[in-house]
């Protein structure tokens, strides 16, 4: 027999944990391979052989199955000084946010952000700022079914980046009556240079926990899991600390305050994978197998995890529950865009002179919001000097790019940014001035998704990389525009004919870049082109 | 039944239909590269990676595989949006395919190819593919030991051939692959298959060729022998001896027409004869042979083949096998024992299962037998030297190649079987001769192996083997004959077959696996590993491919379900047509065991039926 050493002990420990979760709540116990590879890791990134058989007869995971699953995985195949999230993201990373990555800077707060500056990661300081009285509001006066409707009268959407009705979402999961539900809190930020979530789960962790328990109690739902990526490690630490402390005041657990309700947190970190942020990918992910996107139908909430009525809702998302329930369904619905309401926590980085995260209500105008942040910038000789607006990235690398005239006109809510062709996507704004090298922003974008692409379905990985190709031949101009116009092509096809979020939106950018800024990629391009594919 | 609506025609489907069969039910071909229709037998699998089979579902692009036939569904399949989007898909696989088809070991009979002409497209156009595009960009991988970069280069077995270059990244074979040999590795552009990193492919393959099957590309191949057996025919100085196996008589007639399970024996000899090189007067030799009427006489040879059957072996592995169940019963030996006709049963036993090495029965599979006495007592018989003979079997397997390749199989004092043709490869070189098999006439084997028994020729699907035993074991035991002689427990398609059989008074169990792929065998040898078996089952007969050999990954490609039902009821009709249909009624056998009684070469007949398995579960992780 193999001996047993420390690591395995932690395997061991692991494994007992969720077969103890798949006996009470029906979470899978495949879903622990992660956390065993986390376990024994080394800092080069390997995992030592005999860790590896003792996972196969632990989990029944054939070696050549492992060794692929991990091939998958940054955190799993790479050493760790290549970074948490692979190089292409590092990059673009530290492009877009310079040292501002980890500063977290909270320039403007609302409702979700509003404790934040006096430790109210601190169950004791969450409660004094009047913490968990929506939660308690709604377990001991509210049935579920009213809580769906409050949250279905408030017409908040999904702040994921999707925008779906939340209140449709939950009322979809209840319709089964089934003997598991799960409600996952999708917490896998991965694309660049988004950070709400981190800033809301490191410095507000329990108000995700208190949304999360509404929504739990809402769908009947007994278990939520939270996907955090792998690489927020402190995150995953407040987190934990968070839970802990809400079951030692009983807001976590059996018969929480007494109402009868039992709702318990799992705490999942991801290894290192973008594409789990989609949902479907994220469920594959949690049943143990590698992040690759299911075809819909069925939706999560019909068949999700472990093929259970599946809830999946981001952050942000789940933060807003106990600020509806305060508030009540109607006034929310008032706040800012009547088509999205409520605030949302906006990212500003790249060419600014106040980046940070500002909570505004929707709707707000782009430039209002350009201009609360200091205005655009660029290096001058004696430090930072005032600059002109070239073009904005509204939501995220994919969600395309606004010109400086279009972000005139703009206000940041997804109708408005949709009729330019853009997305809300998770509102990290990236500003750029007119120094920006655009194309060499747009080809980190594609080197980002090519690597980060699952890679599953054939076209995708192929497109990605014909246009990168086609963009590196821009440099010496050896590209025809048909070529070039062959990337707006791939916009058009892409979307119709792939299943996942990464996979539509994976040339929204480059597309947008190419017909908008056509002198940055040193090509005349007859206009004519463009119009016929819009 | 739910009724949708396919391009206005209201059909009734069952429920968790796919549209994609509720389309093609409809008579209506839809194009697709990755799925696999589920039938009642067997899994079906819908990788989705092709993204080729796009058809409106109300009103919206879906691909037909991945969504399931709902109540009142509209489908429509030829809508401009669809057809462009089908041919948009293909455009994109073509972008990152060499394109040099002329060059390609699946030319013709490229499922790719043959797709690209029938949606009329010449090529990746909306791709701008440059000059040069057979050199694929990013062959890079991570290697997770060492954080280093890692190529997948083409990869040859004695068994396979793995070309990573002519892979689409389709999925197919992943989803066969019993042991994860063969799978993707990585993601983005970097996604490759290939071997588990950091492991070697031999080393991890059990070379069953299921994924030759499926892949739609010429990617993954058998290893090929055709250019040395060619030699061989071509050289008058050699005399090359062909076998054939069970499962080929019943499935080379559908690369040429034919309907599966069709029995082609005598037209298989026919066409082996006439693969050979002419000889003249002086280069023949006399051969012994029956004539018309039955007597010994002598023929001359009419060119340099010879043609002998792997049944004749098969008979005489079920006399030593029987022999050997017996004996271990009586002796208490290790029990259950389990059959080693599969190579690629046998190579996943010594890599996953080492446990069970001494349950494993020690005799040869039939094509190393009849090779070795081909070598032997056929060289004697004949009036060869060995050394001037060229072993050529022809096999449903690309397992029976290497299994051929191993060291230890040189009995003969040579190399027993010297080349090993696929069913495909052989269909392949008469269809260079321009040999029409179907208008061939009937033709014998050569004396001394000219005839088989009914029993031998069920080797060639799932339960044949224990069949085959159990008629001879029951004789043996019992003193009588099995009565009606079919013995049905052993016939039929399940995974898992068990059944209970009086052998005069003791009563044992025996059963039968096949396809190893599915992991209910996997589980049934783990409780023989860990010896939580009925304590009464002394018998096991396990094949690696699904349906046994006439599913084998060398057979045509053809892996349908239905297929391999009517290659198996073309065995078991070979069986009926049979005078004789047990192997120890067989004269043929009687004879060699009493020619050979005094030993071969020096060897003893023991020698050259049996062999020695070695643990190789060690190589596994190791590079």
């Amino acid at each position: 027999m193999m001996k047993t050493t420390s690591a395995f002990t932690d395997i061991d420990l692991i494994v007992a944990r969720y077969k103890r979760l798949e006996h009470e709540y029906g979470l899978p116990r495949a879903g622990a391979i992660f956390e065993c590879f986390q376990a024994t890791r080394q800092p080069n990134g390997s995992i030592p052989l005999g860790a590896e058989q003792y996972i196969q007869t632990k989990l029944g995971r054939p070696l050549a199955e492992q060794r692929r699953l991990r091939s998958q995985h940054d955190l799993l195949s790479q050493g760790m000084d290549r970074g948490a999230r692979g190089v292409p993201a590092e990059r673009l990373y530290q492009e877009l946010l310079g040292n501002e990555r980890e500063a977290l800077t909270v320039r403007v707060e609302g409702p979700l952000l509003s404790g934040v500056g006096t430790y109210s990661h601190l169950i004791g300081n969450y409660l004094a700022q009047g913490g968990y009285q929506a939660a308690a509001a709604a377990l001991m006066n509210m049935q579920p079914t009213e809580i769906i409707e409050e949250i279905k009268r408030s017409n908040l959407k999904g702040r994921g980046g999707a925008y779906f009705p939340v209140g449709v979402k939950w009322e979809a999961a209840t319709k089964m009556k089934v003997d598991h539900k799960f409600l996952i809190c999708n917490a896998d930020e991965g694309e660049p240079p988004t950070r709400k979530d981190k800033v809301l789960m490191d410095l507000n962790p329990h108000l995700l926990l208190e949304g999360m328990l509404i929504a739990g109690f809402a769908i009947g739902a007994r278990l939520g899991v939270i996907y955090v990526g792998g690489d927020y490690e402190h995150s995953i630490r407040r987190l934990t600390q968070a839970a802990d402390e809400a079951r030692a005041n009983g807001w976590l657990g059996k018969n929480i305050q007494g109402s009868g309700v039992d709702f318990e947190v799992h705490i999942f970190a991801g290894s290192g994978s973008y594409v789990a942020g989609c949902d479907t990918a994220m469920l594959e992910s949690l049943e143990g197998k590698a992040a690759i996107p299911r075809a819909t139908p069925p939706f999560p909430t019909e068949a999700g995890l472990a093929g259970k009525p599946t809830v999946v809702n981001n952050v942000e998302t789940l933060c807003n529950i106990p600020v509806i329930i305060k508030l009540g369904g109607q006034a929310f619905s008032k706040i800012g865009n009547p088509d999205c309401p409520g605030t949302k926590i906006f990212g500003l980085c790249g060419d600014i002179a106040k980046p940070g995260m500002y909570e505004l209500p929707t709707g707000t105008d782009l430039q209002t919001l350009i201009e609360a942040a200091g205005g655009v910038v660029e290096a001058g000789e004696y430090g930072l000097q005032p600059s002109r607006l070239a073009a904005v990235s509204p939501g995220g690398v994919t969600t395309g790019l606004l010109s400086a005239e279009e972000a005139a006109e703009v206000s940041m809510d997804p109708g408005s940014l949709a009729a330019k062709g853009t997305f809300l996507g998770s509102g990290a704004i990236s500003v750029f001035n007119a120094q920006r090298d655009l194309r060499a922003y747009v080809e980190d974008v594609m080197a980002f998704l090519s690597e980060e692409s699952c890679g599953s379905c054939m076209i995708c990985p192929i497109s990605i990389g014909m246009t990168q190709r086609t963009l590196a031949r821009t440099h010496s101009a050896e590209a025809s525009a048909e070529e070039i116009s062959a990337i707006s092509e791939r916009d058009v096809f892409l979307p119709q004919i792939l299943k996942c979020g990464l996979g539509k939106s994976s040339h929204t950018t480059v597309r947008q870049a190419v017909s908008k800024f056509p002198t940055q990629f040193a090509v005349e391009l007859p206009v004519a082109l463009f119009e016929e594919q819009r | 039944m739910i009724p949708i609506t396919i391009n206005g025609n209201v059909v009734e489907v069952s429920e968790g239909t796919s549209v994609m069969d509720a389309v093609r039910g409809a008579g209506i071909d839809l194009p697709g590269l990755c799925y696999k229709k589920a039938t009642r037998g067997e899994e079906g699998f819908t990788p989705g990676t092709c993204r080729v089979c796009q058809v409106s579902v109300n009103g919206r692009l879906a691909t037909a595989c991945e969504q399931k036939a709902a109540l009142g569904m509209l489908v429509q399949t030829q809508t401009p949006q669809a057809s462009e989007a089908r041919r948009y898909a293909l455009e994109a696989i073509l972008a990152e395919h060499p394109g040099r088809c002329l060059d390609c070991p699946v030319n013709p009979g490229c499922p790719l190819n043959d797709l690209a002409g029938r949606l009329n497209c010449p090529g990746p156009q909306s791709f701008f593919v440059p000059e040069g595009r057979q050199q694929r960009r990013g062959e890079v991988l991570f290697d997770l030991e060492s954080g280093m970069s890692m190529a997948v280069s083409k990869i040859e077995t004695a068994a396979l051939v793995f070309d990573p270059s002519l892979c689409i990244r389709c999925g197919r074979c992943a989803e066969v692959c019993p042991t994860g040999a063969i799978g993707p590795i990585g993601r983005g552009t970097n996604r490759r298959y290939g071997p588990p990193p950091g492991m070697e492919f031999n080393n991890v393959c059990i070379d069953c060729g299921q994924c030759t099957l499926v892949c739609p590309t010429g990617a993954l191949v058998e290893a090929p022998s055709i250019a040395r057996v060619e030699a061989a025919l071509l050289d008058p100085a050699k005399r090359v001896v062909f076998q054939i196996a069970p499962a080929v008589r019943v499935a080379l007639g559908e690369e040429f027409g034919l309907p599966a399970g069709k029995v082609l024996t005598g037209k298989i000899y026919a066409a082996l004869r006439m693969l050979g090189t002419a000889l003249s007067n002086e280069q023949a030799q006399q051969i012994p042979s029956w004539d018309e009427a039955g007597k010994l006489t002598r023929r001359q040879l009419k060119s340099n083949v010879l043609v002998t059957d792997t049944n004749v072996a098969a008979d005489l592995t079920i006399m030593e096998e029987a022999g050997g169940i017996l004996e271990r019963v009586k002796n208490g030996g290790k029990l259950p024992i389990i059959t080693s006709c599969c190579p690629a049963w046998i190579k996943d036993m010594e890599v996953y299962f080492p446990e069970l090495l001494e349950n494993v029965c020690s005799a040869k599979s039939p094509q190393q037998i009849m090779g070795a006495l081909n070598k032997t007592y056929g060289a004697r018989v004949w009036n060869l030297d060995a050394a001037d003979m060229v072993t050529v079997a022809v096999m449903p397997c690309t397992a029976k190649k290497a299994e051929a390749q191993r060291p230890e199989m040189m009995d003969s004092g040579f190399r027993d079987v010297d080349q090993v043709l696929t069913t495909r490869e052989l269909a392949r070189m008469l269809k260079e001769r321009g040999i029409d098999l179907a208008s061939l006439p009937d033709e014998k084997a050569d004396y001394p192996f000219e005839e088989y028994t009914g029993a031998s020729t069920l080797f060639g699907n799932t339960g044949g083997v224990m069949e085959a035993a159990m008629r001879t074991m029951y004789k043996l035991a019992t003193g009588s004959e099995l009565e009606g002689i079919v013995f049905s427990p052993a016939r039929g398609m399940e995974t898992v077959k068990e059944a209970s059989v009086d052998l005069n008074g003791t009563k044992v169990k025996i059963a039968v696996l096949h396809d190893l792929h599915n992991p209910q065998v996997g589980a049934y040898l783990k409780k023989i590993v860990a010896g939580e078996q009925d304590k009464d089952l002394i018998a096991v007969e396990v094949m690696a491919c699904p349906g046994g050999c006439i599913g084998g990954g060398g057979q045509p490609k053809d892996f349908e379900w239905s297929t391999k039902v009517n290659r198996i009821s073309g065995l078991e009709k070979d069986d009926q047509a049979h005078r004789l249909r047990r192997s120890h009624e067989s004269p043929v056998i009687e004879r060699i065991y009493a020619d050979v009684a005094g030993g071969e070469n020096g060897h003893a007949i023991n020698q050259l039926c049996h062999t020695e398995y070695q643990d190789k579960s060690i190589y596994l992780a190791t590079p």
